[in-house]
């Protein structure tokens, strides 16, 4: 990463997408979409199939055109930008290659338009584990690899922002981790990254920040931690004397709802906070279940029938 | 613009294709160029083991006599050697329409447009790259056709031609109409980027809608002048004379210098329609 890292930081490396709509025919692909993206951090982009990440990005990138709105990077659009590649790094799902080429000479294509040195395309090689196919022909390599290989010219201009689409996509186990550390030891350089992800468990461990899309709309926006928050410990609870219990939960001011069997769903305390509070006031418990909802549930929730259209 | 040609050299080297197509045109004017020179070489030994045939001056300095050309040093040579751009011009063609299409069949392009966004200068790059290229390919294509020919007219009898001025200038005029045919390709790959579609239109055009339409003037109508407009015409006119004028096929041609501005016009007008049409588009 230190090769050149000095100039990669002109650009402070705010993102911001302001009241995006991007019209495919008749589908509204993205709509009046705005956020900001802040360096430093990793931001998760989210949302399910068809909700826009990758028409977004490719928006951003200049490689579509906006029907409205802009994506700008520190206030310049990407196609104002001269050797964006320098600032910019991006690898989007998929990412092609002719499959004639090695992985070495498909970098070294690019270098003299990035503006890179040859010498900086071995460096991205060993720094996404492809030193050792290096002169391998990219029709031969597995998905894990093409995705690697995506990575490297993502980074060969040692950019002080990046793109990545989906970039855990068939990934091993240990290349999963190693994209992890990788992410973070970049936003710990003050870098700004973006990753966009159906899966929020996939990317949980990596994400300082969330923004989450469905059917082209922005649903949420925080840091993850806030949204940690909104997934409340549940606890299902039912006793042999239901008044008494009612009463319980009143006093101690916890709101309750009453299941169709007779139970309590309790919000806020964990179940053995319940159960607890139902010891020292004497109450035999017949129930105490945990029913807290998941991070992934929460994002299930925002982004509901957001789906595939 | 320095900088993204010497992407879009590296990328044509990084790939098989350029020998694959430099060893087809290659093979295609040898045997070609073999054939002839041993035919004319023959005609012109017939010839002018009669002087009383090319002593007529009424026969051989008629201004539409197809055969004159014998009558001059090198001349059955200089038709030999006219071959490789009168044939090959479809390979230079093809080496700067692939250039194009190659980037969107493998979608390559992506990453040329993340690299270089402004997509003006990534298609003026193609273009001014393409004319080393095609230059590179005449070099390529007249070796092959000039080599095999030179020895069959000697072993024939005949002169090779390489004593004359007129021979020389031949091989750099033809150079010229290369190098421009390269370019052209790039216009011709930016309009139809679909790949198979490119090869079915440039081998259609070259080898069959172009010698047709250029028989025109001669079979139908000699006033329609608009055929020498053609870029096969205009690149014929830029080597100066042709195969295809054996045939009498050709109505009148332009001076070389206007046959030139014709050709790179076609490429700046394909490049330009194919600029409108499909390279300021959204990439998908
Ligand atoms: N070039 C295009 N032409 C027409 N429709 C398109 C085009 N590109 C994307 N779409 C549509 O836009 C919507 C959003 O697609 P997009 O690829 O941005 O989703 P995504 O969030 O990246 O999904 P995934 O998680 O599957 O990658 C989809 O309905 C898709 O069919
Ligand atoms: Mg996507």
């Amino acid at each position: 990463m230190a090769a050149g890292s000095t100039a990669s930081h002109r650009l402070e490396g705010v993102i911001e997408v302001s009241s995006l709509t991007k019209r495919f025919g008749s589908l509204t692909a993205v709509e009046d979409l705005s956020f900001k993206v802040q360096p430093g951090r990793v931001t998760g982009f989210l949302g399910p199939n068809g909700a826009g990440k990758t028409t977004t990005l490719r928006l951003a990138l200049a490689l579509i055109r906006p029907t409205q709105g802009s994506v700008t990077f520190d206030g310049r659009r990407y196609q104002a930008i001269r050797q964006p590649a320098h600032h910019i790094g991006a690898a989007l799902e998929a990412a092609s290659f002719h499959p004639g080429r090695t992985a070495l000479q498909h970098l070294k294509m690019l270098a003299p338009e990035v503006g890179v040195s040859d010498q900086r395309c071995l460096e991205v090689l060993e720094l996404v584990g492809l030193t050792q196919d290096a002169k391998r022909r990219v029709g031969q390599f597995s998905m894990g690899m093409r995705g690697r290989l995506g990575v490297a010219v993502a980074l060969l201009g040692d950019p002080g922002i990046l793109l990545l689409d989906e970039p855990t996509n068939g990934l091993d186990p240990e290349g999963i981790s190693w994209m992890r550390a990788l992410l973070r030891a970049m936003a710990a350089q003050g870098r700004t990254i973006l990753i966009s992800s159906h899966l929020l468990s996939e990317v949980e461990n990596t994400v300082d920040d969330v923004v989450i899309i469905a059917k082209g709309r922005l649903v949420h926006h925080s840091p993850l931690a806030d949204m940690r928050a909104m997934a409340q410990p549940k606890t299902v609870v039912a006793a042999s004397d239901p008044p008494a219990l009612a009463t319980l939960a009143q006093s101690r001011g916890w709101p309750a709802a009453p299941a169709p069997d007779g139970s309590l769903i309790i919000t806020g305390p964990s179940a053995a906070e319940v159960g607890a509070a139902a010891f020292a006031a004497g109450l035999q418990l017949t129930q105490l279940a945990s029913q807290t909802v998941g991070l992934e549930q929460i994002f299930f929730q925002l982004t509901q029938g957001g789906g595939l259209r | 613009m320095i900088a993204a040609l010497k992407s879009e050299y590296r990328k044509l080297f990084s790939t098989r294709m350029w020998w694959v197509l430099m060893l087809c045109a290659a093979g295609y004017l040898a045997l070609n160029a073999a054939l002839m020179a041993g035919a004319l070489g023959f005609t012109e030994n017939v010839l002018t083991s009669d002087p009383e045939l090319l002593s007529d001056p009424e026969t051989m300095a008629a201004q539409d006599n197809p055969f004159a050309f014998l009558g001059e040093e090198g001349g059955a040579a200089r038709m030999v050697y006219s071959m490789a751009g009168s044939f090959a011009y479809v390979f230079p063609l093809l080496i700067g329409a692939l250039s194009v299409t190659q980037e969107y069949r493998h979608k390559t392009i992506t990453q040329t447009f993340l690299a270089e966004p402004r997509r003006q200068v990534v298609l003026g790059a193609k273009l001014i790259a393409a004319l080393p290229m095609g230059l590179a390919y005449g070099i390529g294509c007249l070796a092959a056709t000039v080599l095999p020919a030179a020895v069959l007219l000697a072993v024939t009898g005949s002169d090779p031609g390489f004593g004359a001025a007129a021979t020389w200038a031949l091989f750099g005029r033809s150079l010229v109409n290369f190098a421009i045919w390269a370019a052209v390709g790039v216009g011709l790959g930016a309009l139809i980027k679909n790949q198979v579609a490119l090869i079915v239109v440039a081998l259609a055009e070259t080898q069959a809608l172009e010698p047709m339409l250029r028989a025109v003037p001669t079979l139908i109508n000699r006033d329609w002048a608009w055929t020498k407009f053609l870029p096969g015409a205009a690149g014929d006119a830029i080597q100066g004379g042709s195969f295809y004028d054996i045939m009498s096929f050709d109505g009148d041609s332009l001076p070389g210098g206007w046959a030139v501005l014709v050709l790179v016009g076609w490429a700046a007008a394909l490049a330009a329609l194919g600029y409108a049409a499909n390279l300021r588009r959204d990439v998908s």
